[in-house]
């Protein structure tokens, strides 16, 4: 890959050898190969692939897509959107500014360009955006031959031919065939006997993470869209759902953590600095009215110092109960293992699972405490604010991300550092009033 | 769905198989198996029993690996072999894999020669190419011609799960070619098969990663990835559908480890999870047990403490701090190695991390040297604690980064860089570097 990337770049000055370098490459491996060259040298080879470069263009990243399409001429730029498959050119247009898609699609060939219009009419994280209107549709009433004539006619320019979708006269989604179906079927039966009624389909705005649920569920290669009234749209298939599935775990990985951008690790470290300060901080400020609570036990400290020593092992042991819980829900969330009908058992089941937990570990705190220090009291106070605290963060974690899935928010935002910040507060505040006020230790 | 499931329980109940198959045929495979799992263990078995048989073998394969389990314990052998046999040898080889050895080879033995299939598949571990393939595709000879291709299928259609690629292979079975039912049948009947496959294929090896092999099918848009040995035999194929489930499983693996919480969720039907809950708080109890480590760094300063207890107030702060940072990093090493961002320059990767590190640890380095001094009208105690902060996030970052790359350098499973002993190491290393910084501007120790 990487010498591919070599060689193109000693052989830019020479279109037809830039050519031949690429014959028997896989555009995804040349895409990779242009990932290591800048933009005007990447321009070079896309002007000498010409409409070849459409099909390397699709398996680039947005921005460098982006960045692209404005290195190269006018005529090539219309070239590789028309070359691009509808949903990947729309997604491309729909990341520009407005007026500057206009102008793109207004040379587009018409035909093509009001496909592409009529995709963008879609919010890009719906499976109306993830959709592509290149699919085969028969109707019922025609029969096995007729619809394998058919398919041969425009099967060259669809992209997904595994499935063949059966629709009545306005266009409304009837039943699917898979291509197997037909090719075992005999020619003159009717497609309506050999096709499956029972066929899973989403609407357009149906957000792709529901179309992603239903890919895992049902093992699906592409899933037919359509509208409010049931008729045919488009098709979303099984490699762009791959992209979200994936995607989508990497957010939560991140927004858990309390990183904000995706594309974290394409970033430059300052920009990735200023994105993260702001949270870092806030979470700073919680910290200090803990630190400011504990200011208020600055006698029973310097009585006792060792009451110090455990501050660090309480905030761990609550904010760890808080971040799993926190982890589970949004992973079941985004699962779809919880929803409104579920919620409940899911808060009950975690709640136990909470209360079982603190039991645990409040024993083994209460040992730590005995064990070094043989005093009762110590033990007694560790227990107790484990126990209690770990049963809040349980709450806590499972509570938060549930909560902001009710108000249409991320579950995941920043959930963890936030839960383990609060904990901390939570955490301190019980552990020197249990240990001072309550046991008198260092008083 | 409740009154689908009062009618099924109802079913169950009079023992009317012909009820229960007549609302098994209006439902998907995946909604009859989520059906199934709101039913009780005795219900489930009867059930099973009462279905037809390709139908209960298609609810089996459905069902999560530790509820299969369960049932087949219950079933006899015989019960037990005639579901496998009708269950797609990739999945049957999944179930068998988990069974005791005994139980294994009396069941293979009472399958016959179809078992053959299943023990190849069953020499692979669970997380390869070849733990994850199918035995069903559809090869054909490559001296063919479209027409006879065609034929072929016809005759294997019915059998085979999804031939949507057709692959041409040689007398020696070695892959040579593939093309897709649409090539087939835009292609001229008397062409051959070698004019219309396409040559430049992507395969992986047996052994190969899942990974990998979900990392390769997403970047060249496949929906099936053929598996070949070392001489370039055909030994079978990964569909696209079984790799997302891999994806979403392993990205759900990613976050619950950063997390410290159990590989896998458990389901909210069935009973209550015991081992699940007991694994879950095990590896809470376990933290506590290692975090003492902690307690017993800060007891080695206790003279310093005792000569400026002021700074206490600050451990949560610090080793939090630390903590967010150090998660953070692993965060994007751990989901930059599962989606190949980081690609091979992992080291480059790790130097930009710690850079942000910098950048970040003067900053929250600044604002807690304002805040310690201010509030504790201490220049001294400002320096101490603003300075243990900021290069704390240095060492967080990282470690953060480290971790997970020594892990996956020295092959150990990287589920124990989980993001709670992340914390247990940042509070650790921030806590330690905090108290000899106070040490030596405070004075004190033994």
């Amino acid at each position: 890959m990487n010498r591919l990337g070599e060689r193109l770049r000693q052989l830019l000055r020479d279109p037809a050898r830039v050519r031949e370098a690429v014959r028997d490459a896989h555009p995804a491996d040349v895409a990779e190969a242009l990932k290591r060259l800048s933009d005007p040298e990447a321009r070079q080879v896309l002007e000498a692939l010409g409409p070849r470069g459409a099909e390397v263009m699709e398996y680039l990243p947005p921005e460098r897509q982006r960045a692209l399409l404005q290195e190269v001429s006018p005529d090539l730029q219309t070239e590789i959107l028309e070359g691009m498959s509808t949903d990947d050119a729309a997604d491309l247009l729909g990341s520009l500014r407005p007026e500057e898609a206009r102008t793109l699609l207004d040379r587009m060939a018409p035909a093509e360009a009001e496909d592409v219009r009529r995709l963008l009419r879609y919010r890009p994280q719906t499976a109306g955006g993830r959709m592509t209107p290149e699919f085969v549709a028969v109707h019922h009433d025609q029969t096995v031959a007729e619809a394998l004539e058919h398919l041969r006619r425009v099967a060259p320019a669809a992209e997904t031919v595994y499935y063949v979708y059966v629709v009545d006269s306005e266009g409304r989604l009837r039943g699917v065939v898979s291509l197997r179906d037909l090719i075992v079927a005999r020619p003159e039966s009717r497609v309506a006997a050999v096709m499956t009624t029972r066929v899973v389909s989403v609407q357009a705005e149906d957000d792709q993470e529901t179309v992603a649920r239903l890919f895992e569920k049902y093992g699906l290669l592409a899933l037919p869209v359509v509208d409010r009234v049931g008729r045919l749209l488009g098709v979303v298939t099984v490699d762009d759902i791959l992209d979200v599935v994936e995607e989508e775990a990497t957010e939560d990985a991140y927004r858990l953590t309390g990183l904000v951008e995706a594309v974290e690790a394409e970033r430059s470290p300052w920009q990735r600095a200023l994105r993260r300060l702001p949270w870092l901080l806030a979470l700073m400020a919680l910290e200090a009215v803990t630190a400011r609570v504990a200011g208020h036990f600055e006698h029973a400290l310097q009585a006792l110092v060792a009451l110090a020593f455990f501050i660090p092992m309480l905030n761990d042991q609550a904010g760890n109960m808080g971040i799993q819980c926190a982890a589970i829900a949004v992973r079941a969330i985004a699962t779809g293992e919880v929803d409104r009908r579920t919620y409940r058992a899911f808060l009950l089941r975690e709640g136990l699972v909470g209360l079982l937990s603190a039991l645990l570990s409040a024993g083994v705190a209460a040992a730590i405490g005995w064990v070094w220090w043989r005093d009762p009291r110590l033990s007694l106070a560790l227990a107790a604010t484990v126990f209690v605290a770990m049963n809040l963060a349980a709450l806590l974690g499972s509570l938060v991300p549930l909560g902001l899935t009710l108000l249409r928010r991320d579950p995941a935002v920043a959930s963890g550092p936030f839960i383990t910040s609060l904990m901390d507060l939570v955490t301190v505040t019980v552990y020197f009033t249990v240990a001072v006020r309550m046991l008198r230790l260092g008083g | 769905m409740s009154s689908l499931l009062d009618r099924t329980r109802e079913y169950l109940a009079a023992r009317q198989p012909e009820g229960l198959r007549a609302l098994a045929a209006e439902l998907h495979p995946a909604d009859l198996a989520d059906l199934f799992l709101q039913l009780e263990l005795p219900e489930r078995l009867t059930f099973l029993l009462l279905l037809d048989l390709d139908r209960a073998a298609q609810v089996l394969e459905e069902l999560p690996d530790e509820v299969r389990l369960q049932l087949l314990g219950r079933l006899n052998d015989e019960e037990a072999s005639r579901l496998l046999l009708q269950m797609g040898a990739d999945e049957a080889a999944d179930v068998l894999g988990e069974l005791p050895q005994d139980r294994l080879r009396r069941l293979l033995a009472r399958m016959g020669r179809e078992a053959e299939a299943v023990q190849e598949l069953l020499q692979y571990p669970e997380d390869t190419a070849g733990g994850l393939m199918t035995t069903e595709y559809v090869a054909v000879p490559d001296h063919l011609r479209a027409q006879d291709a065609l034929e072929e299928l016809r005759r294997v259609g019915q059998e085979v799960e999804l031939p949507y690629y057709v692959y041409v292979v040689d007398a020696e079975r070695r892959l040579r070619g593939v093309f897709s039912l649409r090539d087939l049948v835009v292609a001229p009947p008397d062409a051959p098969v070698r004019e219309i496959m396409r040559t430049d294929l992507v395969t992986v090896r047996p052994e190969t990663d899942r990974e990998e092999a979900a990392r390769l099918v997403e970047k060249y848009d496949l929906l099936a990835l053929p598996v070949c040995d070392g001489q370039g035999r055909m030994l079978g194929i990964i569909t696209a559908d079984d790799l997302l489930r891999v994806t979403a499983e392993e990205g759900t693996e990613d976050v619950l480890r950063l997390a410290g919480a159990p590989a896998a969720l458990a389901g909210l039907a069935g009973g209550f999870p015991w081992r699940w809950t007991a694994k879950r708080a095990g590896f809470l109890a376990f933290n506590l047990v290692l975090d003492v480590v902690a307690a017993v760094l800060i007891s080695r300063f206790e003279s310093t403490l005792e000569r400026s207890v002021a700074l206490a107030f600050f451990f949560p702060m610090i080793a939090a701090t630390a903590g967010n940072m150090g998660t953070q990093s692993l965060a994007v090493a751990v989901r930059g190695m599962a989606t190949g961002v980081l690609g091979e320059d992992r080291w480059a990767a790790a130097a930009r991390e710690v850079l942000t590190g910098a950048v970040v640890g003067g900053t929250c380095g600044l604002a807690a040297f304002l805040f310690a001094a201010l509030w504790q009208g201490s220049l001294t105690l400002g320096l101490v604690v603003g300075g243990a902060l900021g290069l704390s996030l240095v060492l967080a970052a990282a470690v953060g980064m480290l971790v997970p790359f020594g892990f996956a350098a020295l092959r150990v499973d990287p589920a124990v860089a989980s993001g709670p002993l992340l914390t247990t190491i940042t509070d650790n290393l921030s806590l330690g570097l905090y108290l000899i910084l106070a040490t030596l501007v405070l004075g004190g120790l033994p």
